[in-house]
């Protein structure tokens, strides 16, 4: 996928890298390990995920704390209906999560974007944690502390599990992650995509050249919110259990970490940010319990050491070294 | 009648202590520029310090010194924080000062766990200890009152220092303009330090003087972070007299809605903050602000 950030003096080595990373993707499951094509689906989600949040963050300059709250939301969706209203297609049920992530997400979005800098991230923060409040209210509907536990939903008919065939999980997921990247790709370069940017570099100026800047980064908050919900509504049957700590904070921590870690000024940075996070986040927790410290700890260290992240320090290094361009 | 008058009180002792933590979360805010994401944290700190000082002391005349010692050891891990970390990126842009005490906050609030263990931590002796006193007719804990007019008293001399004293403008001029203060023979840096010291103090008595009442708990950082969140927005960012004004407003919900509206108690601190926002986007207080 290096094609994906403007590579072109070097269209061989950027369709080179795409058929490789494919291939890759695709290959995952013939290693035989249910373990891997877990561990990958999840990373392929906060991949989706992360690439969405980055729609705010690397494109329109707005940090929010609150993505863990739409992920919980696209979550809980395809928990409630097919647990407590049986309604199990999965196509539909996965659209309907992103419909009503991306509904809440307009109303809440509506009177965030209003603010920029800490203000939206304060904003964004405090109203994520109403939702989690709010889950362990509704106790119905949520089942407060315990969350719900949840039987997979059908696809085409046929009953699938991702406990039972976790390589047709994983390439649903991958195909979501396909379609995601694709579409992620082509709003970026839209010319909607390049007026986000410019709100990020100077959003007065983006005014004065006749940018409706509020409802362009409204409409970018919803779009990173549907992004959410999606990742969310995969989440849910992967885990097979939903729980109220998806809407707090601390878990759009993650994403946020993601995306700075794999690099947020550059596309292709939250995709790989998305995969490394998880890898490392499962070998990590399997060694130690002390992982908020540690993520705090790496989090410290990224943000003052290498702010670029993975992917902008490798293109930094490579553009040193051999002088490829891209990157930007 | 009478119960209103529980609530009012009630009102005033949530809003005192919310008023502490958010006049330290504003203060740092208004003089560093930096919106401190470990400031629950440091209210936890200070919870957790005070509730092993207490227990140390507790039978002794020497137990009220527990919260200013508290407050002191929370400040100077505040100022340490500040010398080691947030003092480099001053100059960066938000996103990383954000990320930055997010970092910090994950950090400190599993250190708290790491070092004072998962269970909850009561000296609800001293609370007793306090006694009732008759308010109209009604029992009312005497320690509330003493909470509520050691806020008003901290109060009173944080804006006495600010407004008063030569330190106050010292920290004004900075919080106004860095450089031209640098300029004129400040040492802004130093003046960052001593923000951070008393703002995470201010936090540290907060959750030194909650503890009687209720526990030193983990989770408590989140909820105090979140409420200094909503009182700042509804007064303003960066106003001294807005956190003021905002605590006292969300206490006074919480304490009517606990008795009233259980259900919806935190909703309705929401809606305001909703309605606040759509009407008056800056805050009760807040300077206009551009909302771009």
């Amino acid at each position: 996928m290096k094609a994906k950030i403007g590579w072109t003096t070097n269209r061989l080595h950027s369709f080179a890298g795409i058929t490789i990373s494919l291939v890759a993707l695709f290959c995952i499951p013939l290693l035989g390990s249910s373990y891997y094509d877990f561990l990958f689906s999840l990373a392929l989600i906060y991949s989706m995920w992360a690439l969405g949040y980055n729609f705010l963050l690397g494109y329109t300059g707005l940090l929010s704390f609150g993505h863990g709250a739409f992920f919980g939301l696209g979550a809980y969706t395809v928990a409630i209906l097919v647990t407590k209203f049986s309604f199990k297609p999965f196509l539909p049920v996965i659209g309907i999560a992103v419909l009503a992530t991306a509904f809440l997400g307009a109303v809440i979005g509506y009177l965030c974007v209003r603010y920029t800098e800490v203000y939206f991230a304060l904003l964004t923060l405090a109203f994520s944690m109403f939702f989690y409040a709010l889950v362990f209210k509704l106790y119905y509907w949520t089942g407060g502390s315990d969350g719900i536990g949840i039987r997979p939903p059908d696809l085409f008919g046929l009953r699938f599990s991702a406990i039972e065939y976790p390589a047709h999980y994983y390439y649903i997921t991958l195909a979501f992650f396909l379609i995601s990247v694709y579409i992620g790709w082509r709003i970026v370069n839209s010319p909607f995509g390049k007026a986000l940017q410019a709100i990020r570099d100077n959003p007065l100026k983006a005014e004065a050249i006749g940018i409706p800047v509020r409802r362009y980064k409204w409409y970018a908050f919803i779009i990173s919110t549907a992004y959410s919900g999606l990742a969310g509504a995969l989440y849910a049957p992967l885990f097979g259990h939903v729980v109220p700590d998806l809407f707090h904070f601390l878990f759009a921590g993650e994403v946020l970490f993601a995306t700075l870690l794999g690099g947020y000024t550059i596309f292709l940075g939250p995709i790989v940010g998305g995969i490394v996070f998880t890898v490392a986040k499962r070998y990590i927790t399997a060694v130690t319990i002390y992982w908020p410290l540690v993520l705090g700890a790496l989090l410290v260290a990224v943000t003052l050491f290498f702010p670029q992240g993975i992917v902008g320090t490798t293109y930094s290094l490579l553009r040193r070294k051999i002088g490829i361009k891209g990157g930007e | 009648m009478i119960e209103v008058i529980r609530f009012i009180l009630d009102g005033l002792f949530y809003g005192s202590i919310l008023y502490l933590v958010a006049s330290g979360l504003t203060l740092i805010f208004g003089v560093a520029n930096i919106l401190n994401l470990a400031h629950g944290a440091f209210y936890m700190l200070g919870a957790y310090v005070a509730a092993i000082l207490i227990k140390l002391m507790i039978g002794t005349p020497y137990t009220v010194i527990a919260f200013p010692l508290a407050a002191v050891i929370v400040g100077l891990t505040g100022i340490a924080i500040e010398r080691g970390f947030i003092k480099w990126i001053y100059e960066k842009d938000y996103t990383y000062q954000l990320l930055l005490t997010f970092g910090l906050s994950l950090v400190l609030s599993d250190a708290v766990r790491i070092t004072f263990g998962t269970e909850p931590m009561y000296v609800t002796k001293l609370y007793a200890h306090a006694g009732a006193i008759d308010v109209l007719g009604n029992p009312y804990p005497v320690y509330n009152l003493i909470v509520i007019g050691l806020a008003f008293l901290i109060g009173c001399l944080l804006w006495l220092m600010m407004s008063k004293t030569r330190v106050g403008k010292v920290i004004r001029a900075c919080a106004l303009d860095r450089e031209m203060s640098e300029g004129i023979g400040i040492n802004t840096s130093r003046v960052f330090a001593l923000a951070f010291f008393i703002g995470t103090a201010l936090a540290g008595i907060s959750g030194a003087l909650v503890v009687p009442q209720s526990a030193a708990m983990l989770g408590i950082d989140a909820d105090a972070l979140i409420q200094s969140f909503i009182v700042i927005v509804i007064g303003g960012v960066g106003s001294m007299k807005g956190a003021l004004i905002g605590s006292l407003i969300i206490g006074l919900i919480r304490a009517f809605g606990i008795a009233l509206f259980p259900e919806i108690e935190l909703a309705i601190a929401y809606l305001v903050m909703a309605i606040v926002l759509l009407v008056r986007p800056q805050g009760l207080f807040g300077r206009e602000y551009r909302a771009a």
